[in-house]
């Protein structure tokens, strides 16, 4: 009871505090919020920009089909970024506004970025890319993604495994470990067509000097007498180069079915799902092919896709909702056009459309209708509000 | 006469700008919210990296409670008509708190939690009960509060003002410390500990935590039990945003706000990002009042509002490593949804750590799994290392060194949990990391503040800026305002404002 007392009189004495440190108008150390907000925000755009304006510098010749564009940026110094991570272009193309990620082929650290870019014959965007000059400016996002060799979980051997010009992040990898330190012993497996398509190798075969990296391109279509290793980075070739593949850690990157296939190898040879990472250049080639794809909908099936507020835009079964929406005239904010960064989330409010697989829809979205635009594809005529 | 566009427009879409937005357009008021990012939720979200899908913050939630005693969260989404379109989890127990030499599992109920920490120090098993009444006596005087929200008939804003005089418990804390009150009931530090493990859920040590603010914390847990929404906190968010637009209120993403609108002393609208002028009879700031103030710009705020401000310590972050992991959770041996993993009893030496950039001497590691089990693919874990951390010295880090140093200060995170549960990192698939710049980076809060002002003795609940802020039309919700930080306080801050603003605009002309 007496201790009861005792406390009372003890908050009692507390409740004088507060008048007494009103009367001082005391500031906590260390700088106003005013200027804790300036450099809060100021480091947060040096490290992840919303927007960067880079300026055509320079092209280099890679292949017969492939160049470096080589960017500064105009409008601030060029953000720290990871080897493996990707800037989306956004470009305008006649009446068409569109996104398209490369990958960052050159290291961290030497003041531009490389973008290399195979001229697809046929695409739309990176032909066009190929034709602009020295000079020329584009929007650019910061650079973003997650397919980076991760020192907190890449703790054994590094294999590199590159289908045509998905060699560009890995070139980032090299390159910078070339220039630091290789923290692992690294082979880069390079699969490509002919040794006149093969991108960087003349570079690879002299980064080959270092001790820690082993290069192996390839060749799928060798002209008659090439030396070296042709065919596919089947099981075989994967374990003729890679020792020891316990410990180590995967990498894969190239167009969707070329991924598809190297991780059937992979695992063939026993390497479990958390050794295997992978960045997928587009989408698939056919949609329809894909799991879960409803069988009734042909590929080429027409339908009618209402965006509200903004009108009812065309949509073939086999294109992504986004390449629909933008072929139409509309602008979309998008980044990785593989689902992950969420840029292009809308809801689709009526209607059925097909998400892929691994379009990294969050839960909570997935049972509300929101899907992806980049990797969902119209399967009915449907209804869809970019606006929320 | 202006005419406007709405009748409220919400700057930002977290807990409090979803609460404030959807009580407001459930009262038939017309309301946009404006949101920067690409989800609505603020920190109450989550993001997918390959085939895991990442809780960005929630541990566990309080104030749900069970349906014939429900907790004032659970009759807010009631109210708004959206609980029926979230499900929660219960979890099991408080935490696994793991000294050095000590490992106790702390039921989530008063008298277990009471108890097992009066058999882990049984000389101070007297003070623990005694504290206890304490924290007990003030959650109730809190329930109290919420209940005061749940009664239909009446005026609640007069309901809220007359309040206090029905309050015993709660003025007489009202400027204690935490520590004070601990030294005084309880000899033993690691009983102290013990009873301080949810220090990291206020996020400051005891020698500057409000004894009420923590006890309302704690009491509310015991009380209502400790719940987790099946599909994260974003089907929270998602679950307030859909009440939002049943309710006739539009959420437009991917577009903030660049200054708010001022004429003589009133806010009058906004001018969002793509520079398109929208008036309103009210604004709303989810962004704290630091942000708020520059979006008004300061010649419009008064002098006082601004001192007010400056004197108030901006409150701690957080340091997050989230790892997907190709194994499942039995293999790895943990077996609480909430290990506490401490390296010492000195609950001020863990929060002194957290301004340097050494090991932290406490960190969670958060297992949903535990609490959902289907949280993640069949056969793989989500786990989430938490430190409290300040923001302030990630400040000076350069640019160029950003990686490395984040790196380094996850390595040690990562190579604790490793000791404590040997092979957790055999089988990482997914590793991201969070570090207080991340939290900036996403939410706009200056040092990626995760409660906004530091809860201490002179700036817990009422003592917090005001709802009302210091313009006519002008409001505040989110943890930086009244009562604080954390999930059920920034809600309750939306409720709050619903309240307070509707009951004006009411009595205003159209």
């Amino acid at each position: 009871m007496t201790s009861d007392w005792l406390c009372l009189l003890q908050d009692l004495g507390t409740w004088f505090a507060p008048l007494r440190s009103l009367g001082r108008k005391q500031l906590p150390p260390g700088p106003g919020p005013d200027a804790l907000r300036a450099k809060s925000d100021a480091l947060v755009a040096a490290l992840h920009p919303r927007s960067m304006r880079l300026r055509l510098e320079e092209v280099i010749e890679e292949t017969p089909s492939t160049r470096t564009l080589r960017f500064v940026r105009v409008d601030g110094a060029l953000p720290p970024f990871r080897p493996g991570q990707y800037v989306s272009l956004t470009v305008r193309i006649g009446e068409t506004t569109t996104s398209r990620p490369y990958s960052v082929s050159s290291p961290p650290g030497v003041g531009h970025l490389d973008l290399t870019i195979k001229g697809e014959p046929g695409g739309f965007v990176s032909p066009w890319l190929l034709e602009q000059d020295v000079g020329w400016e584009v929007t650019s996002s910061g650079p973003l993604g997650s397919f980076v060799v991760d020192p907190l979980r890449d703790r054994g051997p590094v294999v590199l495994l590159a289908g045509g010009s998905g060699v560009t992040p890995f070139m980032s990898f090299v390159r910078d470990f070339a220039a630091t330190a290789f923290p692992a012993p690294t082979t880069l497996l390079h699969n490509s067509r002919t040794r006149d398509e093969l991108i960087f190798g003349a570079e690879a075969e002299v980064l080959a000097a270092h001790e820690a990296f082993t290069y192996v391109p390839v060749l799928s279509r060798p002209p008659d007498g090439d030396a070296g290793p042709t065919g596919h980075l089947d099981a075989a070739r994967i374990r003729e180069h890679v020792p020891t593949l316990d410990g180590a850690s995967f990498f894969v990157c190239g167009p969707h079915g070329f991924i598809e296939f190297v991780v059937g190898e992979l695992r063939s040879l026993g390497v479990p799902n958390h050794a295997i990472r992978r960045e997928s250049f587009g989408t698939p080639s056919d949609v329809t092919e894909v799991s879960g794809w409803p069988a009734e909908v042909a590929g080429d099936a027409e339908f009618a896709v209402e965006v509200v507020g903004r009108g009812v835009v065309p949509a073939t079964a086999g294109e992504p909702l986004l390449t629909a929406m933008e072929r139409a005239g509309h602008v979309v904010k998008a980044s990785c056009r593989t689902g992950e960064c969420a840029d292009c989330r809308m809801k689709v409010v009526a209607g059925e459309a097909f998400s892929l697989p691994d379009a990294g829809v969050r839960e909570a979205d997935r049972a509300q209708g929101f899907v992806h635009a980049c990797v969902a594809y119209a399967t009915s005529d449907l209804t869809v509000d970019p606006g929320r | 006469m202006a005419t406007h566009d709405y009748d409220v427009i919400v700057i930002g879409a977290g807990l409090g700008g979803l609460s404030a937005a959807a009580s407001l357009a459930r009262k038939g008021l017309s309301v946009l919210v404006l949101e920067r990012h690409i989800v609505p939720g603020g920190y109450a979200t989550s993001f997918v990296r390959g085939r895991y899908e990442f809780e960005v913050s929630l541990h566990v939630l309080s104030d749900i409670g069970h349906p014939e005693r429900p907790g004032g969260l659970q009759r807010f989404l009631r109210e708004l008509g959206a609980w029926d379109t979230v499900d929660f989890a219960q979890v099991p127990d408080f935490s696994r708190s793991i000294f050095p030499d000590l490992d106790v599992t702390l039921p989530m109920d008063p008298t277990g939690f009471t108890g097992a920490i009066c058999d882990a120090f049984p000389a101070s098993a007297a003070g623990v009960r005694r504290f206890m009444g304490r924290v007990m006596a003030v959650a109730r005087e809190a329930d109290g509060l919420s209940d005061a929200f749940a009664r239909p008939k009446g005026s609640r804003v007069l309901r809220m003002l007359t309040i206090p005089l029905r309050l015993r418990a709660m003025p007489r804390y009202a400027f204690t410390l935490l520590k004070d009150v601990l030294e005084r009931d309880v000899p033993e530090e690691g009983a102290r500990a013990l009873l301080c493990q949810g220090w990291s859920y206020v996020g400051l040590p005891p020698s500057d935590c409000s004894f009420l603010y923590y006890a309302a914390m704690l009491g509310s847990l015991l009380n209502h039990g400790g719940w987790y929404p099946v599909m994260r906190s974003q089907g929270l968010s998602s679950a307030l945003a859909g009440a939002l637009e049943a309710h006739g209120g539009t959420l437009r993403l991917g577009c903030g706000v660049r200054r708010i609108l001022v004429e003589g002393r009133r806010a009058v609208g906004v001018e969002d990002d793509d520079g398109t002028v929208i008036r309103s009879r009210a604004v709303v700031s989810n962004a704290g009042p630091i942000v708020t103030y520059d979006l008004l710009g300061h010649e419009h705020v008064p002098d006082r509002a601004l001192r007010s401000v400056a004197r108030r310590p901006v409150g701690t972050s957080i340091f997050q490593v989230y790892l997907g992991i190709d194994r499942p959770i039995a293999d790895l041996g943990l077996d609480s949804h909430e290990v506490m993993a401490n390296d010492g009893f000195d609950i001020e030496a863990q929060f002194a750590k957290g301004r340097t950039f050494d090991r932290p001497g406490h960190m969670l590691i958060g297992c949903p799994n535990l609490a959902v089990p289907g949280i993640s693919p069949a056969g793989t874990s989500t786990v989430t290392l938490t430190a409290m951390v300040s923001g302030h010295p990630w400040l000076d880090v350069g640019p160029a060194d950003y990686v490395a140093t984040k790196n380094r200060f996850a390595e040690g995170m990562l190579a604790w949990a490793e000791e404590l549960f040997p092979g957790l990192r055999d089988a990482v698939e997914v590793v991201e990391v969070g570090s207080p710049i991340t939290m900036a980076r996403y939410t706009g809060h200056p040092t990626g503040a995760i409660y906004g002002f530091d809860s201490n003795r002179l700036g817990h609940t009422a003592l917090r800026p005001p709802p009302v802020g210091p313009l006519l039309g002008l409001y505040h919700a989110g943890a930086w305002t009244n009562p604080g930080g954390g999930y059920w306080p920034a809600i309750s801050s939306g409720q709050i404002v619903g309240e307070i603003a509707a009951s004006i605009l009411a009595r205003t002309a159209a």
